[in-house]
């Protein structure tokens, strides 16, 4: 198995909170994990710090091999990140704003954008501001999949989609991991959205990993369903 | 869509800054003053279009730079200054073409790139304003001493040998603007102030947990909403005055503390002036036409905080003019319409006070100040209420419109101010300014009688 992500001893604190401590985790090809975590846990601190969004304290973090303080440009065009907010260029229409994207990759899939645009009705003459918090969330997934990454990271990418948005999402998530070996995070708080793409599981708890496994050996040793694991060990 | 494409975005502005260009082409060649003037002058006008150019492009440069995005996106940063740079040199572009006189290019580029970093520290650290007013009144003192030959040295002379220090600080800039980062306060402002996604934006720095702003707007947040906190958890019942009057409550609200900041300033300088006596250069037209704009000012800005304000909080609105207490639309526009005016009644008389007291103090020479801040005030209050109440009120988005025209307007408030100052003219001889007002008044009472006759729909307005 190839190693994608390593963390070590990943430190990360705001003020005097501490919300990363001594986190180590290792994620390779293939993995689909969906990663849980109680209201405030660091879902988000953990994977802009793994991005290298926010800076960390201390430890380290590899991604494909290189550490994220100096990632090439050849590793970051492997990566695809739709964050929680939506902040992108608010005065340029959705056309606009893809096409700006487009410029910065080699590799860019006009065919799959302009399906999704359809599969979604989105509104491409439309600013990014007009948009409601959901067209929003879809702009920013078509984004992060156009340039055809092997690493995607989503934080809370089902929270602003309707249910045929959310059921859509989650469906080109398994093809993705399916068809073509994609490594896929999606942080969540919704435990059946878990169950239904993730071949993994992670639950963030007290600044650590706390659980780590397949979602099948899960469900094996614990006779309770998923979320009332996830509440025991976050209880 | 190059970055080069995003950052100058719009045509309005393109042909403006075109037209600027232009005019400073015009000036050069068919100025009928001596060739040195009019390169001067041209040096001059070039500064305008440049201004406008890194002002435009500073705001979206501060949001294109502080995308979560740009961490993992290849070759972002690389690009990004890549365009800063071209975008820096055409604007320095039309500098090179029209001033044939090295020294005056140096001096003109030296003040074009001056401004160029007075709007990067200006939009990127919150500090530089304390430095710039600081800096401000403090080169009244240092030109004082400055003759008007010694002037055009130290304006067209001094800066072009300073022009390889201001070369070095563009490059610094640009090689580090990636470190560069805001606070999420200021990067919520700044989204306010490029006005592109005013509501959510202004919606987003509501929401913003309180331990990332800072201790000042904390502490000025609790302030404002401090009454409206008791008011809810008082035991007594709320009328329906009181209801409405909780949209009120948040960061840009024009809680009571606003009030006591003004007057405490209002004091400080009368103080200031009894003990100092405030020198002479304060009493000119511009120093006391700019220290008088702050009475409009101040309606001017209450009135679109309290627009933004309610804008945010159509929810709240519209889920309270549901509730029993109020019998229907016109009913709950009535209470609205009385908390509105009441606090734009007491905005008005409390700036009039406050000025009255000024004038009298600094100025007392100048007691026909006191007739036209009171007419300027009052069309301030009738324009700005009317243009606030018509776009409550219409169905269209019309938030960046009413941005503008509130702008444009306290500009030419701010030029009438001048003018009357400057050739101790009385605003209330002059029949355009008295038709103005009326014409104000006329606009309010028509958006008042829109409102009677024809209640906004709540869930539908914004």
């Amino acid at each position: 198995m190839t190693a994608i992500i390593k963390i070590s001893k990943l430190h990360k604190s705001y003020k005097k909170q501490q919300v990363l401590t001594d986190l180590d985790w290792t994620i390779n090809q293939g993995d689909i994990i969906g990663l849980l975590g109680i209201n405030g846990a660091g879902k988000s601190t953990l994977i802009s710090s793994i991005l290298n969004i926010s800076a960390i304290d201390g430890g380290s973090v590899t991604l494909f091999g290189e550490s994220n303080q100096q990632l090439s440009p050849e590793v970051k065009a492997r990566i695809g990140y739709v964050p929680q907010v939506n902040d992108e260029i608010p005065w340029l229409t959705v056309k606009e704003l893809i096409a700006f994207k487009k410029q910065f990759y080699t590799i860019w899939q006009d065919e799959k954008v302009a399906e999704l645009i359809e599969r979604w009705q989105l509104d491409t003459s439309k600013k990014m501001s007009e948009l409601s918090v959901g067209q929003g969330q879809r702009v920013l997934i078509i984004l992060a999949l156009a340039p055809n990454p092997d690493l995607i990271i989503f934080d809370e990418p089902a929270a602003a989609l309707d249910p045929a948005g959310r059921r859509d999402f989650l469906k080109e998530i398994v093809n993705l991991a399916t068809e073509e070996n994609k490594t896929i995070i999606f942080s969540t708080h919704i435990t059946s959205d878990l169950e239904r793409v993730a071949n993994k599981v992670a639950i963030l708890h007290r600044g650590k990993i706390c659980l780590f496994e397949d979602l099948d050996t899960v469900k094996e040793n614990n006779p309770m369903s998923l979320e009332d694991t996830f509440l025991e060990i976050t209880a | 869509m190059t970055i080069v494409n995003v950052l100058t975005k719009g045509w309005l502005f393109r042909v403006f800054i075109l037209l600027l260009w232009s005019f400073a082409v015009g000036f050069k060649f068919f100025s009928l003053e001596n060739r040195q003037s009019s390169d001067e002058a041209s040096a001059a006008l070039l500064m305008i279009p440049c201004l406008l150019i890194f002002l435009t492009v500073g705001y979206r440069f501060m949001v294109l730079n502080q995308n979560i995005m740009a961490f993992i996106t290849p070759n972002y940063y690389l690009k990004f200054k890549k365009s800063l740079a071209v975008i820096i040199f055409i604007s320095l572009l039309p500098s090179f073409l029209l001033l044939p006189d090295f020294i005056l290019l140096a001096s003109a580029l030296s003040w074009q790139l001056m401004l160029l970093a007075f709007c990067f520290f200006s939009f990127s650290r919150p500090w530089f304003w304390f430095v710039f007013s600081a800096f401000t009144f403090g080169s009244s003192f240092i030109f004082e001493g400055v003759s008007s030959d010694n002037l055009r040295f130290w304006l067209w002379q001094f800066p072009g040998y300073c022009l390889p220090i201001f070369v070095a600080l563009t490059y610094m800039l640009l090689i580090n603007l990636n470190k560069f980062k805001l606070s999420p306060l200021m990067k919520a402002k700044m989204l306010i102030y490029s006005g592109f996604t005013f509501s959510r934006s202004m919606t987003a720095y509501e929401k913003m947990p309180e331990e990332s702003k800072t201790k000042w707007h904390q502490w000025l947040n609790k302030q404002n909403s401090n009454a409206y906190r008791n008011k809810l958890a008082s035991k007594q019942q709320l009328n329906n005055r009181q209801l409405v009057e909780v949209a009120y409550s948040g960061s840009g609200g024009s809680g009571n503390i606003n009030f006591v900041l003004v007057s405490i300033f209002t004091v400080t300088l009368c103080v200031v002036h009894y003990v100092f006596k405030l020198p002479e250069y304060i009493l000119k037209p511009m120093f006391t036409g700019f220290l008088m704009m702050l009475a409009p000012g101040f309606v001017a800005i209450t009135t679109l905080s309290q627009y933004l304000l309610i804008s945010n909080k159509k929810e709240y609105l519209s889920r309270l003019r549901l509730m029993p207490s109020f019998k229907n639309d016109k009913d709950f526009n009535q209470s609205f319409l009385l908390v509105f005016f009441s606090k734009q009644i007491k905005t008005l008389l409390f700036t009039l006070i406050n000025a009255c007291v000024l004038i009298n103090i600094i100025w007392p020479d100048k007691n026909f100040l006191i007739s036209n801040i009171i007419i300027l005030n009052v069309i301030s209050f009738c324009f700005f209420s009317a243009l606030v109440m018509f776009a409550w009120h219409t169905k269209k988005r019309v938030k960046t419109v009413t941005q503008v025209l509130m702008g444009i307007s306290s500009f030419a408030l701010y030029i009438s101010l001048l003018i009357s100052a400057d050739q101790n003219y009385l605003l209330t001889d002059s029949s355009i300014f008295l038709g103005i007002a009326a014409g104000s008044f006329m606009l309010l009472l028509l958006s008042l009688v829109k409102w009677v006759y024809q209640a906004p729909s709540w869930q539908k307005v914004f």
